[in-house]
């Protein structure tokens, strides 16, 4: 499973983004091969088609299956519903970057 | 005999089931029951900053039952912040979007495209996961 997470920080003591397509970075998560990287956000700062533009990089680029957000807007929802790509919404506000490799068994 | 309710669709379940008032005088009497399709309309309209059409559209509701939606859970939010309620959410005639389960074991929400059920969380692997919808 290849997943994307958006992080707020360059590294593994990150807090999940509030919001994903914003987000400054993206940690991408090969689970099958327990390991990860961490892009930044080319995108973080346009005025528009944000949603649109990291989901191309995400997908075309990286492979993304999965996505593991805390909120979701309105456009980034209906992409991953046209692109068919998972959604998990996590439950508590600032989980940390740790926790999700914690969870998917993948070494900080 | 009056007429049915609409059932409404909502996209993404609220992770919360209510708030509860801070201060001296929040009142601990019979708290503001909001339905979940009340709260939809608030993050569709108020939040998403959508128009009324493209709400109903995509709660698959008419306009004027959407409006009449909104206009309930504005008032009860007025309600609760004035008079220093509990809000709860619960209930309504709301179906979510198809193929959202929750893990209980992680406490998250994931949707699922495939054509067999998931068995286990994508994200702690427990199989403690219930089906919403």
């Amino acid at each position: 499973m290849i997943l994307a997470v958006p992080i707020d920080q360059n590294n593994t003591t990150a807090a999940i983004s509030l919001k994903f397509a914003r987000s400054p970075y993206f940690a991408i998560i090969y689970t099958h091969e327990n390991k990860y990287l961490i892009v930044e956000n080319p995108y973080k700062d346009q005025k528009s088609e944000v949603g649109k533009n990291i989901f191309s990089m995400l997908v075309n680029d990286y492979g993304v299956k999965s996505i593991i957000g805390f909120e979701l807007g309105l456009n980034v929802y209906e992409i991953t519903k046209n692109k068919q790509i998972q959604v998990i919404i996590i439950s508590k506000m600032n989980q940390s970057f740790t926790q999700v490799l914690n969870w998917l068994k993948v070494k900080p | 005999m009056p007429r049915p309710r609409q059932e409404s669709k909502i996209q993404i379940p609220p992770r919360i089931s209510g708030f509860i008032p801070l201060g001296y005088y929040s009142k601990e009497t019979e708290p503001i029951k909001m339905n979940l399709e009340e709260y939809e309309v608030i993050r569709l309209l108020d939040y998403e900053n959508l128009s009324q059409e493209q709400a109903a559209i995509i709660m698959e509701i008419s306009r004027p039952t959407l409006t009449r939606i909104y206009e309930r859970a504005r008032k009860k939010i007025a309600k609760t912040l004035v008079e220093s309620h509990k809000l709860v959410l619960e209930g309504g005639t709301a179906i979510f979007d198809r193929g959202w389960f929750e893990c209980q074991n992680c406490k998250s929400f994931f949707n699922n495209y495939s054509e067999t059920e998931p068995e286990v969380c994508p994200l702690c692997s427990k199989g403690n996961i219930i089906k919403i919808s």
